[in-house]
């Protein structure tokens, strides 16, 4: 079982685009058993694939649905409410992934108060917990035997919930704009990689798969100049591929958008062929990294 | 020509993450570093600096009735302050761990450990390596503990001690005063001094961990004395003595007799006088130094430059003292 993690603190690059675009080509191109997960209290991954409701306690909150296994009449579930979200790993409750349209894909979604409250723990004793919580959990047999692909969504911050996923993750992918601003986010990233390099044993290390180039312009230059300048300074880290900006990308991740992924357009799709691109190369990044995980 | 603007990572950003890259890539897997519970980590019962205060007496107090009273007073302060450091900015640098059983087994960083505790720390940093070899164990306990200035002679002779019999033990060849001084680092004379106490005898050693004797050049010269009677005499003498002996001026003092040895009282010296001709001082030295006794010395004297009488002289001064030693060594009384 892999685990990748796509990360950068700084918004709008594209993470959630990116999480998508893996999670959909692993289980629709791959036919491979994938769950995903949100850890972002902002929940855009999550609506993508599940009808999240509003937080009655708090407006700008997002919590997931009733589960379609509920059963409020059944003895089994009288101490649950009926919805489930990673956050739970947090709190000590049990975990129960949703179906999603795609029938290898089942996701695991955000619950914003809980994430929110897990971000902001500042005891030691308990930051450290948190650390760990993600690691554990994705450790468990049921995990384990149930899914080939783990893909995460995290939020734009480097606070305790990130740190849990990158502890969790076998790979991590950093999608960014080439732009001044986000190349700080990806340095950001780098020295998180490394910290997390440098805490781990040699038969489980943290494979960085690199840079993914997002809303690449091809026309400008500006695009073009920081890529060749980043791929300078770490020739081994950043992606051929390049996503470019377009429209169709932005639209089909609107809610009732038809087709509801890419990779259900038409084949000669130019932006599908991108996309089919990009996640390919990622895929044999990730390959080339033998890991004991795999086995 | 062109005229257009081209854009870049500015440069600080541009280092940072090829450094950065680069730092991680070399290390990946050599440094594990981690939390870790303090539950989880035992201080190495072996490691020669141990502590004279128990746990329980940190937590509780002393009583002024413990002999040992002043030295743990004096380390409880010392640990009191690294807790309030730690408390304040925590464990800067990770206590360094192996895997042992169950537990994690501290290799450095005892000090830290036992500051983490007081200061009321759940978990420290830690980097968690592989069981070191023993020698190495040993000999890094030595470097850290020999930084420290409060470690007493018979702390550094036990861990001398295991380190000699780690080497023995790991077919590093013969434990000489050679071997010794390449692996520590320290001046010939040092290894020489640190190389007798190794080989002294029980008597010696005894008085080295009764805290009698604290100071190498003295435990040497014990060891190195011919003549039994007036060895014997020196012993017992500091055996009885209530502090601990610096010295052996005092005993002589004391006794009231011919000098253990023949140096002269303090302060007094012999003027060997004035040469004007370099040449004849060169020939001097060579005579002198071709001594056999002074074998041990040469290499120390081999870059000499004879067209500076700054320099001459310099080197009739160390010469001197290497006679001093070596005589002193070999002949006593
Ligand atoms: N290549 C692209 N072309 C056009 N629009 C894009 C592209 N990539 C992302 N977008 C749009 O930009 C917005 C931000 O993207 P996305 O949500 O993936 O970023 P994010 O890094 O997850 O943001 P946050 O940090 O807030 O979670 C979204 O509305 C998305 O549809
Ligand atoms: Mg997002």
């Amino acid at each position: 079982m892999r685990i990748i993690a796509v990360v950068n603190n700084k918004g709008g690059v594209g993470k959630t685009t990116t999480s998508r675009f893996l999670a959909e080509y692993f289980s629709i191109v791959k036919n491979e058993r994938v769950l995903a997960l949100d850890m972002d209290p902002q929940a855009n991954f999550s609506n993508r694939y599940l009808k999240m409701e509003i937080d009655p306690y708090q407006q700008e909150g997002r919590i997931p649905p009733i589960h379609s296994n509920y059963d409020p009449s059944s003895p089994e579930d009288k101490d649950w409410d009926g919805r489930s979200s990673i956050a739970g790993i947090f709190f000590g409750e049990m975990v129960f992934p949703y179906a999603t349209y795609i029938p290898t894909l089942e996701i695991s979604p955000s619950h914003s108060s809980k994430l929110l409250l897990a971000e902001a723990v500042t005891r030691e004793e308990v930051v450290q917990k948190v650390y760990d919580q993600l690691s554990k959990f994705l450790a468990l047999d049921d995990v384990k035997d149930s899914y080939d692909k783990i893909i995460i969504d995290t939020p734009p911050s480097k606070g305790p919930v990130t740190i849990s996923v990158v502890r969790a993750a076998t790979d991590i992918l950093i999608p960014s704009i080439m732009e001044p601003q986000p190349m700080e986010g990806i340095y950001g990233m780098i020295h998180l990689w490394k910290s997390e390099t440098l805490r781990r044993p040699k038969n489980n290390p943290l494979n960085l798969l690199g840079v993914l180039p997002n809303s690449f312009d091809r026309r400008g230059i500006i695009h073009k100049d920081h890529y060749d300048s980043l791929k300078n300074e770490m020739p081994d880290y950043v992606l051929e591929s390049k996503i470019g900006r377009r429209l169709i990308y932005a639209e089909a991740d609107a809610e009732g958008a038809a087709p509801p992924s890419i990779f259900m357009y038409p084949e000669k799709n130019i932006a599908r062929q991108e996309i089919l691109i990009a996640c390919q190369e990622i895929h044999e990044r990730m390959n080339a990294h033998v890991n004991q995980e795999t086995f | 020509m062109s005229t257009k603007k081209r854009f870049s990572i500015a440069p600080d950003l541009a280092s940072g993450i090829r450094n950065t890259i680069q730092s991680a890539s070399t290390n990946q897997g050599q440094l594990h570093y981690d939390m870790m519970s303090l539950d989880a980590i035992q201080p190495d019962p072996e490691n020669p600096r141990k502590l004279s205060i128990s746990h329980n007496e940190m937590v509780h107090g002393l009583l002024p009735t413990d002999p040992d009273y002043q030295k743990k007073i004096k380390e409880r302060d010392a640990l009191n302050e690294l807790s309030e450091s730690i408390k304040r900015i925590g464990i800067r640098n990770a206590i360094e761990v192996y895997k042992d059983g169950l537990k994690y087994r501290i290799v450095t960083g005892e000090r830290r450990y036992w500051a983490a505790m007081l200061a009321g720390q759940k978990s420290v940093p830690v980097r968690i390596s592989p069981k070191p070899e023993e020698f190495n164990l040993r000999y890094t306990q030595w470097v850290e503990n020999i930084n420290r200035q409060d470690l007493s002679l018979a702390e550094k002779l036990n861990n001398l001690i295991l380190i000699s019999e780690a080497h023995k033990s790991s077919n590093r060849g013969e434990f000489s005063e050679q071997a010794l001084q390449n692996l520590l680092g320290i001046s010939t004379i040092q290894a020489y001094r640190y190389f007798a106490l190794l080989n002294a005898d029980d008597k010696v050693i005894q008085l080295v961990n009764l805290g009698k004797i604290n100071n190498l050049k003295l435990a040497q010269e014990l060891c190195a004395m011919k003549d039994q009677g007036a060895r014997n005499q020196v012993i017992s003498w500091i055996r009885s003595s209530k502090d601990e002996v610096t010295s052996l001026v005092s005993f002589k003092e004391s006794a009231g007799k011919k000098a253990a040895s023949s140096t002269l009282s303090a302060g007094r010296s012999i003027s060997l006088g004035k040469i004007n001709n370099a040449q004849v001082a060169k020939k001097l030295f060579e005579i002198v130094l071709s001594d056999i006794k002074l074998d041990k010395y040469r290499h120390e004297f081999k870059n000499i430059d004879w067209s500076s009488s700054k320099a001459i002289t310099k080197a009739f001064k160390s010469l001197f003292k290497s006679i001093e030693l070596a005589l002193s060594v070999e002949d006593p009384v």
